[in-house]
């Protein structure tokens, strides 16, 4: 036996099982089992002292039942919540019952996930009634439109023995929760044939500079300052210059909404990452006097989801509440969304583009520049286990990012 | 994931519940004062180590825990020697809960801690013989359930807060005092209910009595005696054995019976001092010793032999051989009794006691190899005839002579007036019965001793001059005048066990249950039982009601009457009456209810075939609905939005819609929003897209937004609703 570690007793296998039946354990089953042991001992000796303290035990049960269902009579439920926060931040929120029957206190009330933001979240409220509230803080923890519904209540009340539920009506109350942006500092673009480095942090050429693109002969009309004189002189006659409209500071981000593409559970779900990138891609260039625009999925009547890129607070605004209620729900390949979205293009536009099926899908053809790709491990977010994982810093592609389930997103825009 | 408990509440009544259970075992195991000592000990103990719990952050020191689980384990062990097994078990187990205590932080240590208390409680309830024992019981329920509200509160606030979420700010509001209270005494009106009102089984006694011999019933010459058969030598120099009785004790069980000296008003006895505890179903007459030689005053008896017995296999001893009749088995427990003599029903065939021999005499008495201590607890069984409640002593007389025998100064006065009485009967135990119904109807019951004058017997005296007496005039005219008459008989004196405390569930046998009663010998049936005494009730055939309330109102009447017997005046008597009245009222209750019942199970019996066949119908019904399930939702769906106002159309919908779909296994799902719930249904009926986002807007517009639809919205709302349940209803 290796120095320093302690010597087996033998006893670990049999604390180990015994451990294990520690789930099967609940208070009902605890509780039922010595109210048979009181019985069975007050029977055997017919004892009646013995008997009163089973009917001690019998009344703390039946009780438990009619307190539990006289806790639950009719009432609602009213929320007082911030409109709007994202995801990862701690919010302030008010619950309190507003009996509208007898008794007007109502005792250890337990709301299972109340806010549908925030699932892992319970409240429970030893006391309250007409005159008390509940200030609680709560995580948000998933993003969304959401309208507090009606809200499941359970009582145990008084010993937790015996469990009730009822179905509360809830007065209308909503908050949006936008998804969680990482701060941009620095994010690599692929390089283009016509930049050497393209960080989004250099200003990019504002709309409506033209491009210029071949020459023509004049025609009446042409604005004189586009007369392109050395070839007006080789070919003697006036030749003018064609300039295209170019776009370098709009960006599309296009999401991928087939929910077969996706996979992972709450906030590791591939989809939810991808909705995080977007959202603080899209933050940072509007932020900083770009364009950018959003797009994804597609209907026989165009794209689901569609904004263009402008610029802007409301622009800002618009796009977040879009990303806060956009869900993985439209079973449409990728490429026709892109090929759908091909009237759209201007020449100088970045694309932002997300591959989630495992099938990598080609460039659009109508793209002049290199999109930028986000690249999903699909199957690493299938990926139950992840005990012991460190997240990673995200691998770099020659068009764009890898990221898997492990990937640190706070990292890759740093 | 369990947290460190919280609420201060908790741990006080913890401390309450621990320091009442460690007061229930002290005030069983000890006297007074050992007991008080014990309780202080074990409340500052239990108390000390749940402060610590309370105020101290991390677990305690380990030399603190394993000290007091070292003191508890000596304590223990010491205990094993001095008092026994069980009560070493008891008292290590306070001990450890003292040991873990420091480190009760958690729920599942608080539940842990209740499970100890428990046991602690159920085992004072199941020696305690006193009716204020409930009082305990209340106060640790109270603290009991104390404990439960607030754990459960601690469960509640654990569930609500994300392991990894910080701790709100403030103190945890506590579950109000006041209400606790109210909800203690909601639950203790329930129980009282219960345990007032619901019939309790009859107990089976597994293993309820030990059996064997202990040191201190035994003497090596009754055991020689038994085995051999053959009665010792008694002469200078022999030994009787361990256990030997000085001949003081041997005389006294041939200490006469005076008839002037009431054996309940002994001078230095309290007459309402309990002496025994016994448990049985019915009232008992327990056979002490039987006086067949009366001498004007006394009785006296004429046989002394008895034979020894050794316990059988079983531990137990073979009284008699078993018969035919009633089989009673009862318990005795003893506090206070004199002499080595066993109080037993008539007809005893086993009986189970700790002791390795004893003494049975021909009339059925039972002696130990040295008197009866308090604490002695024996079970026996006897047989009562299945045809008339008196209980009957089957031992045959060889000789009737001895129990014919009278005074050679017996008054023919006596004999006279027993022919009159007896002159109406023609069988002897009508004669019996006829002497007995006259002393009971006339003479009267009373303490005050009987001053007799020159010539006459204390008994003339009674029959003829002051016609009031004690139970031994009562018993001594009864079989004076049976022999008169010829009819063997015996005076008997042991105890009544008639007064039962249905709080404790014994018969409390008092000082005052000394009693003396007769045995007439009756041909062809045996020793039957006769109460001459009017004070005391005729043997019946009467069990216990299985009602609290009825035996409360019995038990108070009984003590009532005792202490209006002995000239005293107290609250028992308007407690009785409080008793009486409830029970009547309940009495009347049931009545009305089983009169009810009755009138339906006849009905029922009555229309049988129809009932059978209607249940049939509607089994096969619920069977062929339950199939249907969807169709008949979808069918009341449309019923009920064909009746809905069209303001509240969308709502009713929706509504319906979660109905229907919940019939498909698609029902909402806790916490689940308007829109979360119809994309999951959309994803099983991609088709109806449309149709569910139409209900959908309908339906918040009209749940949040308070608009109202219109006609046109409402019928597209009802199309659109149509268009899903037929979908949904083709599966």
């Amino acid at each position: 036996m290796p120095v320093g570690q302690p010597e087996a007793t033998g006893l670990e296998s049999p604390i180990a099982g015994l451990a294990r039946l520690d789930r099967y354990l609940s208070l009902p089953l605890v509780f039922a089992f010595l109210g048979a042991a009181t019985f069975a001992v007050a029977w055997n000796r017919g004892i009646a002292l013995v008997y009163a303290l089973f009917a001690v035990l019998v009344g703390a049960v039946l009780v438990s039942v009619a307190g539990a269902r006289w806790m639950l009579r009719d009432a609602s439920v009213r929320f007082a919540l911030p409109g709007e926060a994202s995801v990862g931040d701690w919010i302030y929120a008010t619950a309190s019952v507003i009996p509208r029957a007898r008794p007007y206190s109502r005792h250890l009330l337990q709301m299972r996930s109340p806010y549908p933001f925030a699932p892992a979240q319970h409240l429970f409220l030893t006391v309250c009634g007409r005159d008390t509230q509940r200030s609680h803080r709560v995580l948000c923890e998933r993003r969304g439109v959401f309208r507090m519904s009606d809200v499941v209540v359970a009582c145990a009340y008084p010993f937790g023995l015996v469990n009730m539920k009822r179905s509360w009506a809830v007065e209308p109350a909503a908050i949006t929760v936008y998804p969680r942006t990482y701060p941009v500092s620095r994010f690599d673009l692929p390089t283009a044939s016509h930049r050497t480095s393209g960080e989004l942090e250099r200003p990019a050429p504002s709309v409506g500079q033209e491009l210029f693109r071949e020459t023509r002969d004049y025609r009446s009309g042409d604005n004189p300052r586009h007369i392109h004189w050395r070839s007006s002189a080789r070919h003697g006659r006036l030749i003018v210059k064609q300039f295209d409209a170019i776009a370098t500071s709009e960006t599309w981000i296009v999401l991928d909404l087939d929910p077969g593409n996706h996979a992972g559970q709450g906030e590791d779900h591939s989809f939810e990452r991808a909705v995080e990138i977007a959202a603080s891609i899209a933050a940072h260039l509007i932020r900083s006097g770009l364009r950018c625009g959003i797009a994804g999925g597609l209907r026989e009547d165009g794209p689901v989801l569609m904004l263009p890129p402008a610029a802007g607070g409301a622009h800002l605004q618009a796009v977040m509440a879009a990303l806060a209620g956009v869900q993985a729900n439209c079973p449409a390949d990728y490429r026709s969304v892109l090929a759908a979205l091909a009237p759209h293009y201007r020449r100088g536009q970045q694309w932002i583009l997300f591959q989630h099926a495992h099938a990598r899908p080609a460039a659009p053809a109508f793209l002049r520049r290199p999109a930028l790709w986000f690249r999903f491990d699909t199957g690493s977010f299938s990926d139950t286990d992840l005990s012991g994982r460190r997240l990673r810093v995200p691998g770099r592609l020659a068009d764009g990012f890898a990221i898997s389930r492990d990937t640190d997103l706070a990292a890759l825009f740093r | 994931m369990m947290q460190p408990i919280r609420i201060t509440g908790l741990y006080v009544g913890l401390w309450i519940a621990l320091t009442l259970s460690a007061a229930a075992r002290a005030v069983v195991s000890g006297d007074a004062p050992q007991a008080m000592l014990g309780i202080f000990f074990w409340a500052v103990v239990q108390g000390g180590g749940l402060w610590y719990a309370r105020t101290r952050e991390g677990a305690p020191p380990k030399t603190l825990v394993d000290g007091i689980a070292l003191i508890g384990m000596g304590v223990c062990v010491l205990q094993l020697f001095l008092d026994g097994i069980l009560q070493a078990m008891l008292s290590l187990l306070l001990w450890l809960q003292a040991a873990r205590n420091p480190a009760l932080t958690t729920r599942r240590d608080a539940y842990f801690a209740l499970c100890i208390s428990l046991a602690l409680v159920v085992f004072g309830a199941s020696e305690a013989r006193s009716s204020a024992f409930v009082v305990l019981l209340a106060a640790y329920g109270l603290s009991a359930l104390a404990v439960l509200v607030y754990c459960h509160q601690q469960a509640g606030l654990e569930r609500e807060l994300p392991a990894e979420a910080p701790a709100p700010g403030g103190d945890v509001k506590s579950f109000p005092l006041g209400h606790l209270v109210a909800l203690s005494v909601g639950v203790f009106l329930v129980a009282l209910s219960w345990y007032l009102l619901v019939p309790r089984p009859d107990p089976i006694h597994f293993a309820a009595v030990p059996t064997g011999g202990g040191d201190k019933y035994s003497r090596e010459d009754w055991e020689r005696e038994a085995r051999t058969g053959t009665v010792p030598q008694r002469g200078p120099g022999s030994k009787s054995g361990r256990g030997s009785r000085p001949a003081k004790q041997e005389s006294k069980a041939d200490e006469p019976l005076d008839i002037t000296r009431s054996n309940q008003r002994a001078p230095g006895v309290d007459p309402n001092a309990i002496v025994m505890y016994v448990q049985s179903d019915r009232p008992l007459y327990l056979r002490g010793r039987s006086f067949d030689r009366f001498e004007n005053d006394r009785w006296s008896r004429s046989d002394t032999g008895t034979r020894k017995l050794l316990p059988q296999d079983d531990g137990k001893f073979r009284l008699s051989a078993s018969g035919e009749g009633v089989k009673v088995e009862y318990l005795a427990h003893v506090v206070s009794l004199p002499g080595s003599v066993l109080p037993l029903s008539a007809h005893a065939v086993t009986l189970a006691a700790p002791a390795s021999v004893i003494a049975a005499a021909r009339d059925g008495a039972v002696f130990l190899p040295a008197p009866v201590e308090p604490g002695f607890h024996y079970g026996a069984s006897s047989l009562l005839p299945e045809d008339q409640p008196r209980p009957v002593a089957r031992d045959v007389p060889g000789d009737r002579s001895p129990y014919l025998q009278l005074p050679e100064e017996f008054s023919s006065r006596i004999g006279e007036l027993a022919e009159r009485v007896s002159a109406s009967a023609t069988s002897p135990l009508g004669k019996a019965v006829a002497l007995e119904t006259h002393l009971r109807s006339a003479y009267a019951y009373s303490f005050e001793t009987v001053f007799t004058s020159q010539g006459v017997t204390p008994l003339e005296a009674f029959l003829f001059d002051t016609r009031r007496g004690h139970c031994e005039f009562f018993a001594s005219a009864m079989a004076v005048m049976l022999r008169a008459i010829a009819i063997p008989s015996r005076v008997v004196h042991g105890y009544l066990a008639q007064n039962f405390n249905p709080v404790t569930g014994f018969y409390e046998v008092r000082a005052f249950d000394g009693h003396a009663w007769v045995e007439g010998y009756v041909d062809g049936t045996g020793w039957m039982t006769f109460e001459p005494t009017a004070a005391y009730p005729v043997p019946q055939r009467e069990q216990q009601t299985g009602t609290t309330l009825f035996d409360l109102k019995t038990y108070t009447e009984g003590l009532s009457l005792q202490e209006a017997l002995q000239g005293k005046i107290s609250l028992t008597a308007s407690v009785a009456a409080l008793f009486r009245q409830l029970a009547e009222a309940w009495h009347a209750l049931v009545f009305q209810l089983r009169s009810w019942f009755d009138a339906v199970a006849g009905w029922v019996g009555a229309h049988s075939l129809a009932l059978a066949a209607g249940l049939a119908a509607i089994s096969a019904t619920g069977a062929l609905a339950y199939r249907g399930r969807v169709r008949l939702l979808w069918l009341w769906a449309r019923i009920v939005l064909f009746a809905t106002p069209r303001a509240k159309i969308p709502l009713a919908a929706f509504r319906q819609l979660e109905r229907v779909a919940g019939a498909r296994r698609l029902g909402r799902l806790e916490g689940e929003t308007v829109e979360e719930y119809l994309d999951r249904v959309e994803r099983t009926y991609v088709e109806l897209h449309a149709e569910l986002r139409r209900i959908a807007r309908a339906f918040n517009a009209a749940r949040y937004g308070g608009e109202t639809p219109s006609s046109a919205e409402a019928d597209g709302v009802l199309r659109a609703f149509q268009t899903i349940g037929m979908r949904v209803n083709a599966g």
